[in-house]
């Protein structure tokens, strides 16, 4: 049998690697930045850009799309042309796929800070990077199941399948939450509102965890452990069948991040079931990946790499035991909207992704440099940083959230809150959030020797560029006996990457489609009106701010959250809200009915100027940032028309041609009326600025269905 | 797009979703299972080495040149 000879191109290896570690100490020092900012909310100094509401989801898209991005990446391009037996197939489609990622890394590293967003969780870049985002992604694709077809190996490795997994439902998942009419330039409306909007997007968060964080590094796993242990994978049938298992699974988990919320009862049942049943693959691939290391673990002992992989994958079955108890409505109810969510996806990010990460990096970094890691001490160093970091950040976040949640659920004996002052909660868990910012310093201090490491490793070896290799051609590849349907599956790429497309597709259509499409499942309501424009203008201050970051809009009907906020909060109230404004986290009250006059929480008009201005003066342990900006910038109506022209388009009934001027003037007058009350307060403010537009829209919050003063006659079914 | 929402808008007992997904999920899964255990062994075993076949380099990844 003739062998062919190839090289394998370590070039885009080595820009994918350097590009991991770049961003990976950018992105957890914005998080840092972001955790500090928590405890100290005068350090952004008044400056837009810096404020927490603005660089968290800079954090989180950095971690995610360009730490976790170019690792996977990184690990797409090192192992498939390896298993494969032949180059990637093809060097310019890697380099635009290389570039262009880095390229949109930078520009939401500009846009997000600036307050371009489209406010949907680790979805906020505006529809241009989007559009962006998609080219690359299909240059990837291209090259990725390109390689595949041109393959000298018959059978394609389970690392692979979970690649194309990725790939294919990434591409699906992306595309269908972030459908969006442009404003502008760089302003988008959701197509979806309200609660369609929070079910699609929660679709995709659920499953950008799971597609992006969890199934590339299963791939990845399954490559870097065998390989770092110079062991097999422990049995390689259980991976054939948490593979399938967990593709077809995962993807209808979605709506177990939003119990309680006005979303159907049926779509939160059915997202229960499969969270608890999603336990099983995820401890399949823990176990498959841990017990590949039986017999080895007198190396675990002294291998950092090893130890690494360990305990990532350990933390990857802590987060998906954890996930499952997450969804169950009665942890659930305690666990919403705390830092306990944020524990629980940091042990997923830190551990499994970060650990794995730099276990991946210390094997690949001298075998392309063709030299030995510059430091085994430092790497070891780096570890006990990266596990002790891990466990500093997440345990107090996990006190801070069953005392938050507990503290808002306590009534006294004569049934009044126990704390009814939010703030009373907040102080409280502070020194939990100190804890956290040094847990997270110990786990940055980890990535600064990780990048020493790296870099020096690189230093002393010498780049090899091309490695040489050999296989026999396909055709001439010996075959096993009789074939089964698998294995004639996956020697067809296509047509496997078809059948894990039809798999996911599957939970998704029945989880979204009726959703879409039944309007019963919204129940309308007559007295909810579309925003004014003025409100509509303060709508998309509070978006730009990113304000959904720390403050919920959805009152879950619980007798605490009742009693705290307000009636709880209807499907059919949020059906002009394009996008939605729910929320996930409560870092500060809950927002979904600031307007309503009748409520103990209600503050004035003057009240929300103050506070905007200077958080401190009025509650002076508030943890919230100032907005001076807010204050004094003038509010910008240029695209006015263009906003409410949008809206009309996506369904929200404007009067015909109220676009044209109507809608201008309306807004004017409202703008007057607030800032002549505002004078009346002793604030003398022009009715032009920004401040004035917010406040109109957080005093409309969720007073439609009080206008007649009784809000219990409106129901969810 | 209105025409396939004006269609759908009529579904009743969309109640009965969860419960075939279940059902799809279950028997997709016994199918799965019943042929990945009379996977043939030589298959099972190569498959399994895969990415161990190209390594001659040596497998252990703690030498460093200097004691950092």
């Amino acid at each position: 049998m003739e062998l062919q000879k190839f090289t394998y191109d370590n070039k885009l290896s080595k820009l994918f690697m350097y590009a991991t570690v770049l961003w990976g100490a950018v992105g957890l020092l914005v998080g840092l930045t972001a955790a500090f900012e928590l405890i100290f909310p005068s350090w952004n100094g008044g400056i837009p850009w810096l404020t927490f509401s603005r660089i968290r989801p800079l954090h989180t898209n950095a971690a995610i799309f360009a730490f976790v991005g170019n690792a996977i990446f990184l690990a797409v391009y090192y192992s498939t042309p390896r298993l494969l037996k032949t180059p990637m197939f093809s060097k310019t489609l890697g380099n635009i796929h290389f570039w262009g990622w880095q390229a949109i890394i930078v520009a939401a590293a500009i846009t997000l800070p600036l307050g371009f967003t489209q406010s949907k969780e680790y979805a906020e870049l505006e529809w241009p990077i989007d559009l962006a985002v998609v080219v690359v992604w299909v240059v990837f694709g291209i090259n990725l199941i390109g390689t595949l077809v041109k393959r000298r190996i018959k059978h394609i490795y389970v690392a692979i399948w979970f690649y194309i997994a990725t790939w294919v439902t990434i591409a699906v998942l992306y595309i269908t939450n972030n459908m969006a009419l442009p404003v502008s330039m760089m302003k988008s409306y959701s197509v979806y509102a309200g609660i369609q909007d929070a079910l699609v997007q929660w679709w995709y968060g659920h499953n950008a965890v799971a597609f992006f964080l969890t199934t590339p590094f299963l791939g990845l796993m399954y490559y870097f452990i065998p390989k770092a242990s110079n062991r097999p994978v422990y049995s390689y049938k259980l991976s054939i069948i948490h593979f399938w298992a967990l593709i077809f699974l995962y993807i209808w988990a979605g709506p177990h991040h939003l119990l309680y919320s006005s979303l159907p009862d049926w779509a939160q049942a059915l997202g229960v079931v499969f969270s608890i049943m999603l336990l099983a693959p995820s401890w399949g691939g823990m176990i498959n990946g841990l017990l590949t290391l039986r017999g080895a673990w007198d190396k675990v002992r002294e291998d950092p790499i090893l130890k690494m992989f360990v305990v990532g994958v350990t933390a990857y079955g802590m987060a998906t035991f954890e996930g499952p108890m997450l969804s169950l409505k009665t942890v659930n109810a305690l666990s919403h909207f705390t830092d306990w969510t944020i524990a629980h996806v940091h042990i997923g990010t830190l551990g499994w992704n970060g650990m794995l990460t730099f276990g991946m990096i210390y094997w690949i970094a001298p075998r392309i440099f063709n030299t030995k890691l510059y430091s085994v001490k430092m790497a070891n160093i780096h570890f006990w940083l990266a596990t002790t970091g891990m466990l500093f950040f997440s345990i107090p976040l996990y006190f801070a959230g069953f005392t938050q949640s507990l503290m808002w659920k306590e009534f006294t004996d004569a049934g009044a809150l126990a704390y009814p002052n939010f703030l009373d909660t907040v102080t409280q868990i502070l020194p939990m959030y100190a804890m956290r910012a040094f847990g997270g310093s110990l786990y940055y201090t980890g990535i600064i020797l990780f990048v020493i490491n790296v870099w020096k490793t690189a230093a002393k070896g010498k780049f090899v560029r091309y490695e040489e290799d050999s296989a026999p051609a396909l055709e001439a590849a010996p075959s096993h006996g009789h074939e089964g349907w698998h294995r004639r599956l996956e020697g067809m790429p296509v047509k496997f990457t078809v059948a894990a497309l039809i798999v996911i597709l599957i939970g998704g259509i029945v989880e979204i489609v009726p959703m879409m499409l039944v309007k019963s499942n919204v129940p309308t309501i007559s007295a909810v009106k579309p925003y004014t424009p003025l409100e509509l203008e303060g709508r998309d201050i509070y978006v730009r701010e990113g304000c959904y970051l720390c403050h919920s809009q959805m009152i879950r009907p619980f007798r605490s959250e009742v009693e705290r906020y307000g009636e709880y909060s209807k499907a059919g109230e949020s059906v002009y809200d394009h996008p939605f404004q729910f929320g996930s986290k409560r870092t500060g009250p809950d927002l979904a009915r600031e307007g309503v006059k009748t409520l103990p929480n209600y503050k004035p008009n003057s009240w929300h100027y103050n506070h905007m201005l200077d958080p401190q003066s009025l509650n002076p342990e508030s943890i919230m940032p100032p907005y001076p900006w807010i204050i004094n910038d003038d509010l910008d109506v240029s695209t006015l028309a263009s906003k409410i022209s949008t809206m009309q388009t996506l369904g929200v009934p404007y009067p015909e041609g109220y676009a044209d001027g109507q809608a201008m003037k309306d807004l004017e007058k409202q703008a007057n009326e607030i800032a002549q009350n505002l004078k009346e307060a002793g604030i003398d403010v022009s009715a032009k600025k920004e401040i004035i537009a917010l406040i109109a829209y957080l005093q409309r919050l969720g007073t439609d269905i009080y206008k007649d003063g009784n809000p219990e006659q409106y129901s969810n079914k | 797009m209105k025409i396939v929402m004006n269609t759908l808008e009529r579904i009743q007992g969309v109640e009965i979703y969860p419960i075939i997904s279940l059902l799809i999920f279950f028997s997709f899964f016994i199918v799965m299972a019943y042929f990945v255990f009379n996977l043939d062994k030589g298959y099972i075993k190569e498959m399994k080495n895969m990415p161990l076949e190209d390594d001659e380099n040596d497998s252990s990844n703690i030498n460093s040149d200097n004691n950092l």
